[in-house]
């Protein structure tokens, strides 16, 4: 197939052209509901092509238009970009299913559609471009769809949080644009091939601008991506959010944002990197912070959206620290967990959305009985808690284990300790919430299983979580290469 | 005097870091959320600054190739930044939205008087 040579673009351009779409064709919900799933099933489905071809064929580097680097822009598909290019494809097909047939919380759906259609295409051309500019420019389409998506809902919170989302987002492009501005300074490209070759004659000249690049860019993905200690605008922004963008912000937003540092680091600045700055005790450090702390708020929540929020905090402490250990396993580990996390978290916050529209509840002190009365959601909420703690059998497993695996192949023991306790920390927040629901005291509210037609996305989740969990080997090819790219 | 000489060299990226300071200062430390989106703008506006003066050469002329003119100033940036300035301009209406928004809420643009607005509720 000739055309595939084309999926790149196409994927992001299909997406951008159902944006811009969706809100002129006029009031009919099947039609602007067939348009948006539409471009959801035509984006897999050339992920789903591009990913097989770049495993077959290695990386796939398109010109944008038929010129060529330096002078024209080139996106990059290597097996990274492929696996989170699919990754982003997958979850957002689901996500969109329930954001079209889900109870409904925004006043138009057609202007929600495209904020999300935006924000899935900002995502997909992030995780592939080539160069430092236009990686910025889909940077800032998607904070900018992401913090529309949360104030959209339109409450007095909603408002409220996108707008501190939306600050501290602004402070983070400031960062990343300088950073840019100051490599472009020293290399004089943009593509971060070339940036890698001229670098390694320009670094030793001028090691400040190399240094401040870094520390600016550093600070700027790591608010965008919720690092502990700047992710102070993630609890409020994610649990106000509609239901699909708060699976849409947890599943997917916080780790695009990591998959693009790292791309930046191992493209544009060199693995050499790693060797010369403490990069890695850096985000060994903060992401120890990130399970701790994460874990310790979420324990203290009464509101579900906000526990599941706080322990998104935590878990992008996990990836951190896949990337920190730097061994083969771990890298494995973090890189499968960016799957594991976006399918377990999208599972969760889309059954928090379908027990508080039931029920009406948000309180998780109110939960008592309510899984007897809606089993199907309550278990579904249980598969996603048990993923999150860990349970073998489970998505969550998986990953935790290579990441043990990782800190011992690093001959670091403590990291693996910190896995155990962390996951036990896991457990004594979501096994409560479980247990008082299928077994505490009947409460007088009055709720029901919600038709199919919604539970769907979330039975699909559900099978994705066994089904990570019980063939991991069917992701070992991605992901294995894509250790490879770090650890040669 | 080679201080002085070097400053002069450096004014443009002196003067854009000075205003990257002040910009990223007011947004983190006003309560007014107009200030903060003024300080928003400032930040990027001093990053515009940058980054032109990267490209900038002293004497260099517009690139059009033309008899007679030997250096030309580097458009890349330039271009880049027009850019930047479209994400600027989109984030700034948005923010003015959001603040319309927030002021129909809760009656003021005080950021710890909504803090404040919100916690009473809470309670």
């Amino acid at each position: 197939m000739p055309s595939l040579i084309h999926a790149p673009v196409l994927i992001v351009a299909v997406l951008l052209l159902a944006a811009f779409v969706t809100p002129l064709i006029g009031k009919r919900p099947a039609t602007v509901n067939a348009v948006f799933l539409g471009a959801g099933l035509v984006a897999f489905v050339l992920s789903l092509s591009m990913t097989v071809r770049v495993l077959a064929q290695g990386t796939l580097s398109y010109p944008v238009g038929g010129w060529p680097a330096p002078y024209g822009i080139v996106v990059l598909v290597d097996v990274f970009a492929a696996y989170s290019s699919l990754v982003l494809a997958t979850v957002a097909l689901i996500i969109f299913w329930f954001a079209a047939f889900g109870p409904r919380e925004v006043r138009h759906n057609g202007a929600y559609f495209t904020l999300i259609l935006l924000l899935t295409a900002a995502m997909q051309g992030m995780v592939m471009a080539g160069d430092l500019f236009n990686l910025f420019v889909f940077i800032e389409i998607s904070s900018l769809a992401a913090i529309a998506i949360i104030a959209i809902k339109g409450t007095k919170e909603s408002v409220e949080a996108s707008f501190r989302y939306l600050v501290l987002s602004a402070l983070g492009s400031g960062g990343l644009l300088f950073g840019i501005a100051l490599i472009f300074m020293i290399t004089g490209h943009l593509n971060m091939d070339y940036i890698r070759t001229t670098l390694t004659v320009t670094a030793e000249q001028y090691p400040l601008n190399l240094l401040t690049s870094i520390g600016l860019m550093g600070v700027g993905f790591g608010v965008k991506a919720a690092l502990f200690p700047m992710h102070v605008w993630l609890p409020d922004a994610h649990s106000n959010a509609p239901t699909a963008s708060s699976a849409l912000l947890s599943g997917l937003v916080v780790k695009v944002y990591i998959i693009a540092l790292m791309r930046i680091t191992y493209l544009a600045l060199g693995l050499e990197i790693f060797e010369l700055l403490p990069i890695r005790h850096l985000f060994l450090a903060l992401s120890t912070g990130a399970l701790i702390v994460g874990s310790v708020f979420a324990m203290v929540q009464d509101n579900v959206k906000r526990l599941l929020a706080f322990s998104t905090v935590a878990q992008v402490g996990y990836i951190f620290l896949g990337f920190g250990l730097f061994s083969q396993r771990a890298i494995e580990g973090g890189v499968l967990h960016i799957l594991n996390h976006a399918v377990m978290k999208s599972l969760l916050f889309l059954a928090a959305g379908v027990i508080i529209h039931q029920s009406g509840i948000k309180r998780l002190s109110q939960f008592s009985g309510l899984g007897r009365k809606m089993p199907l959601t309550f278990v579904a909420f249980t598969i996603g808690a048990m993923s999150m703690v860990g349970v073998p059998g489970t998505a969550g497993f998986i990953s935790k284990l290579y990441l043990a695996l990782g800190a011992l192949d690093a001959d670091m023991l403590i990291f693996a300790i910190l896995i155990l306790i962390s996951s036990l920390l896991n457990a004594a927040y979501y096994f409560p919430i479980i247990i008082s629901a299928f077994f505490g005291k009947e409460s007088d509210a009055g709720a029901t299983d919600p038709a199919f037609v919604v539970l769907a996305p979330v039975a699909v989740l559900a099978g994705m979580v066994f089904f990570f969990g019980l063939f991991p080997s069917i992701m070992v090819p991605l992901v294995r290469q894509t250790a490879l790219l770090f650890v040669r | 005097m080679a201080i002085i000489e070097r400053l002069y060299t450096n004014i443009y990226y002196l003067v854009s870091v000075v205003l990257f300071i002040i910009g990223f200062h007011t947004m983190l430390t006003h309560n007014n959320l107009l200030k903060k989106i003024m300080g928003m703008n400032i930040m990027d506006t001093s990053l515009f600054l940058f980054f032109v003066a990267i490209g900038y050469i002293r004497g260099g002329q517009a690139p059009i190739l033309r008899e007679g003119v030997m250096q030309y100033v580097n458009p890349v940036p330039s271009a880049l930044i027009l850019t930047g300035i479209v994400i600027s301009v989109s984030f700034t209406a948005f923010a003015l939205a959001l603040v319309v928004l927030l002021h129909k809420h809760y009656g003021t643009i005080d950021a710890d008087k909504i803090i404040a607005l919100r916690s009473k509720r809470h309670a």
